[in-house]
């Protein structure tokens, strides 16, 4: 708890009740909307402070009060009241909109956020909400969410907007919304758009790809689990980062040469659908961590694919997405063979990577399908990594380092034991490893390391039980042994 | 001209209290203030007094903005220490840093202020944040009344 009053006694504090209205208002910017309400009641001069904000928040959850439990669930049984009272939160969290919008004093209202319910949109408000604020603001943040689909109402909302009601926005965030063909025409000149989020959206592939051709000036797009199409083309020239989460698709063609970022997760999609031409990426995220490992489906596009069909392994591939990257974070099981040939392979082409990231991925215990994927090497596994010659880049340019998932097993630990005897410029490695095999892993601060300035951390996790709770154990600079 | 201005190697920056601070160019970039005035000016040092801003909130806002300039420092590292800057400060130096960054016009570090300050207000009592912003109460208890039924919805 904070003690306001424990202040130098000879400094002059009146500036605090003097702090001109603006800056209030820009504090109060920050505070959820039913925070920012209650701050009218603070003394006379604070009345109106709050009705000048630049953000306002409209989300439902600071704005309805829930019925108590027991109401609930009596109601519940009868499906006609519970539609009742779904309706009378959604028209009073409609009086509130029009109220607040109504009293938002000049036209600095940069950005807004709905979080509203279904019967909004049938309503009528939304529609109304948007194109005010739009219009008679100078709104260029703009983040709309309805209500995820429930028993009430089992299907995403359609969206509608108005012809080039996005023209003037910067930013634009879209979720639980089905989208068709006249979205096109709201997304129609809209060169100034420089981030857009989908997420959770229904659209079919000639609106997903329309849209993304309007949003020509784009620079920063995700897409998060949303559905309905098969094909992809991002070709937007300005594009920096590239989010794509939870895609079930037939292709993606990405053709954006300043692109960045790329961070994958979770992607269904056939191996050789997948192409994307981007000479200047800096850093590439790839995960499966959206879809439960308890299914294994055969569609989930895995790492070893994707890096194999991102570079030039392959012979029909001409470009190597992997050339420019300084970071590189992935999902990949280092103890089988084909996928450590694979990533072998990639590091050899990494030409100025100096951050990697690796989780290995936790397997389920299944007997028959362990060796499916592996070959046969001519000599024993613990050879693997002494064998591959890691490039000179590497060597050369590599300092951050974390595993995570570590288990100890043959294949890992060369790799570890690898980086740690050839990587003279490392400054960290992190190990992120199950409890149990801690001794395994304190093996690995008994090497001598290439790097002077090496510090390896271990960390234990626990997963079974406590799943968010890690501890550190211990760090210890491997300089002082030299 | 313009050869020599951009050949400018050092700012000097006095704060209200006499203090004197001697910067890089691209420290004071964020510093719309300041930047304006060097821009007026040919000449190859600059010295700049800002009779606004104290001396350890200037040194404050210069440890800031060379942490947040540096190319070389990652994202995690800038959050970090963000985290950091803003758990060593007491409530009044949060309100006299944002005043002093809307004084100097730096529009990134008066949202990081503003944005500190609202997280410490968030969730807290009307008392409590009377007493954070030194705010008496000028309401009979009516009208007090009347406000809170005017936005019932925002008081449970």
């Amino acid at each position: 708890m904070l003690i306001i009053k424990e202040v130098n006694l000879n400094e002059d504090l009146d500036f605090i009740s003097q702090l001109p209205d603006n800056l209030l208002s820009r504090i109060i910017s920050f505070l959820s909307i039913n925070e920012a309400a209650r701050t009218s009641i603070l003394s006379k001069r604070w009345i109106h402070l709050w009705k000048n904000v630049f953000h306002l928040d409209f989300d439902w959850a600071n704005m309805i009060k829930f019925i108590p439990k027991y109401y609930h669930h009596r109601l519940c049984k009868e499906f006609f009241n519970f539609i009742i009272v779904a309706e009378e939160h959604a028209k009073k969290y409609g009086e509130i909109v029009n109220t607040i919008l109504d009293q938002h004093v000049g036209d600095d209202l940069t950005s807004c956020c709905f979080k509203h319910f279904h019967r909004n949109v049938y309503d009528g408000d939304f529609k109304s909400w948007v194109e005010f604020i739009v219009e008679s603001k100078k709104l260029s943040f703009l983040s709309l969410e309805c209500k995820p689909p429930s028993d009430t109402y089992k299907t995403l909302v359609m969206a509608k907007f108005k012809p080039k009601i996005f023209s003037n926005l910067c930013s634009l965030e879209l979720t639980n919304y089905e989208l068709e063909g006249s979205i096109l025409s709201a997304f129609e000149s809209c060169k100034k758009l420089k981030i857009l989020k989908l997420k959770k959206i229904s659209m079919v592939t000639s609106i997903i790809n329309g849209i993304l051709e309007n949003c020509f000036g784009l620079e920063k797009f995700c897409l998060i689990q949303s559905y309905g199409f098969d094909s992809l083309k991002i070709e937007n020239k300005n594009l920096k980062y590239l989010e794509l989460l939870g895609l079930n698709v037939k292709e993606i063609d990405v053709n954006a040469e300043e692109l960045q970022v790329l961070v994958i997760d979770s992607l269904r999609c056939p191996p050789k659908g997948i192409r994307i031409y981007s000479r200047n990426l800096r850093n590439f995220s790839y995960a499966c961590n959206l879809i439960p490992q308890e299914i294994e489906s055969q569609d989930i596009l895995r790492t070893r694919d994707a890096l194999e069909n991102c570079s030039d392994l392959l012979v029909y591939k001409p470009i190597n997405i992997f050339q420019n990257l300084l970071t590189l974070s992935i999902d990949l099981d280092l103890n089988n063979i084909r996928d450590a040939l694979v990533f072998s392979y990639i590091l050899t082409t990494c030409f100025y990577l100096n951050t990697l990231e690796l989780t290995i991925p936790v397997k389920k215990v299944s007997a028959s399908t362990a060796t499916s994927d592996d070959c046969a090497l001519p000599f024993p596994k613990s050879m693997f990594w002494e064998n591959r010659e890691v490039s000179g880049f590497i060597r050369k340019n590599l300092k951050f380092v974390k595993v995570k998932g570590f288990t100890g097993k043959e294949l890992e630990v060369s790799f570890v034991q690898h980086l740690i005897k050839k990587a003279y410029m490392m400054k960290k490695l992190h190990v992120i490893c199950d409890s149990t095999i801690m001794d395994e892993a304190k093996d690995l601060q008994s090497l001598q390391s290439a790097s002077v300035n090496l510090s390896i951390l271990l960390e234990s996790e626990y997963q079974e039980y406590q799943e968010d709770q890690t501890s550190i154990l211990f760090m210890k600079p491997l300089s002082s042994l030299i | 001209m313009a050869a020599e201005k951009s050949s400018i190697k050092i700012i000097t920056l006095i704060a209200a209290d006499g203090s004197v601070f001697e910067v890089e160019p691209n420290i004071v970039k964020e510093m719309k203030t300041v930047q304006s005035y060097i821009d007026e000016l040919d000449q190859n040092t600059v010295s700049i007094p800002l009779p606004n801003v104290f001396g350890n909130d200037l040194a404050m806002i210069i440890e800031y903005c060379k942490k947040h300039a540096s190319e070389e420092e990652t994202k995690e590292a800038k959050e970090e220490f963000d985290f950091e800057f803003v758990k060593r400060m007491k409530s009044d130096d949060k309100l006299r840093l944002l005043q002093a960054a809307s004084y100097l016009n730096m529009e990134s570090f008066l949202q990081f202020m503003a944005k500190a300050i609202a997280a410490e207000i968030e969730n807290q009592s009307v008392e409590f944040v009377r007493d954070y912003f030194q705010i008496e109460s000028d309401f009979t208890p009516e009208e007090e009344a009347e406000l809170r039924k005017e936005n019932e919805w925002a008081f449970k």
